[in-house]
């Protein structure tokens, strides 16, 4: 390897200009013909094959859209169906209570383990004007 | 076809988009020899160099309504090429990146090491080499500038940036490839 004989310029320079020039092959012009014919005869991307893919995607979009509001909708009914059944378990639950204790007005205060503590609040219903609060016994004018 | 010699890029070009065949063969033949030693330095490999010109004038002739004639058809035509060197680059490392030891059995210069060994002894062969080492962005301008030999204007006009960003990109280029190849290089790099 030996420097360039030119010193006066830059050297680099010199060198690349006197990089040996690559030529395109002989038969350039007939391949890039064949191509080009070939790209030709390729069927193009036209307008109505675009309409065609665009309405597709516009369906297939729209029944998923139209799949999940009817899951929506189901599920949604599924979960009134099961509220609904609660909400009549309460009620029932709760006529059942005021039920026994309309029969039965006594009142469960707790427990020490040898004794219930019990309420019963019936000779007070017994009475016409039933039970009053303590504030209005008073013996004040 | 010898009328047609005498004819600017322009106006060959504007009557290649009227269906003139004989213009555009014109603009092949008198662009193609320039444009396949641009890639093959740019890109270390004649074959894709040969491949990427195709696809080049393939690229103008599909494109060919978007040109505005501003006497820069030259520019425009590298500039196609260019763009195609940075997409395949693109690919190529994103190649790179997920399967490293397929592309480390598969290099793209495809040269037999006995003929390398020859060759890398000679500075042309390593100033070769060396130039792929450089990132595309001084590479392009080097080349175009030392090798194909244009103005720094119509430089700028394909890579599509300022002159004094060209300049300033030829200079560190070179730097770069003075580094390079001083390893290989019996004498002063100055």
């Amino acid at each position: 390897m030996t420097q360039p004989e030119n010193q006066n310029s830059d050297p680099i320079r010199e060198a690349l200009r006197q990089l040996p020039r690559v030529a395109a092959s002989e038969d350039f012009n007939k391949r890039l013909l064949d191509r080009a014919n070939a790209a030709e005869a390729r069927p193009s991307i036209t307008w109505p094959r675009l309409a065609a893919a665009a309405a597709f995607l516009a369906l297939a979009a729209g029944a998923v859209f139209v799949a999940r509001e009817q899951n929506q909708r189901l599920d949604y009914q599924r979960k009134r169906a099961a509220l609904e059944l609660r909400h009549d378990e309460l009620r029932r639950d709760l006529a059942a209570v005021r039920e026994r204790a309309v029969r039965s007005p006594r009142l469960y205060l707790g427990a020490s383990p040898d004794v219930d503590l019990v309420l019963d609040l019936e000779p007070w219903m017994a009475q016409p004007v039933g039970a009053q609060p303590a504030a209005y016994t008073t013996s004040r004018p | 076809m010898s009328t047609q010699t005498a004819l600017d890029d322009g106006t060959l070009f504007a009557r290649a988009r009227q269906g003139d065949a004989e213009a555009l063969t014109c603009l092949v033949d008198r662009h193609k020899d320039a444009l396949v030693n641009y890639l093959t330095r740019i890109s270390g490999c004649r074959d894709r160099a040969e491949d990427a010109a195709q696809d080049t004038f393939l690229k103008l002739i599909e494109g060919s309504r978007n040109y505005v004639e501003q006497g820069q058809w030259r520019p425009y035509l590298y500039r196609i090429a260019t763009n195609l060197v940075r997409s395949q680059q693109r690919r190529e490392h994103r190649w790179r990146v997920l399967r490293p030891k397929f592309i480390a059995g598969n290099g793209t210069r495809a040269e037999a090491p006995q003929e390398a060994a020859v060759e890398r002894r000679e500075l042309g062969s390593v100033l070769a080499q060396c130039l792929q080492e450089l990132p595309l962005k001084y590479r392009l301008p080097v080349v175009l500038r030392d090798i194909e030999d244009w103005s720094y204007a119509e430089i700028a006009e394909s890579l599509d940036c300022k002159p004094g960003t060209v300049k300033s990109r030829i200079f560190r280029g070179r730097e770069m490839l003075r580094q390079l190849v001083a390893p290989h290089w019996n004498g002063a790099l100055s």
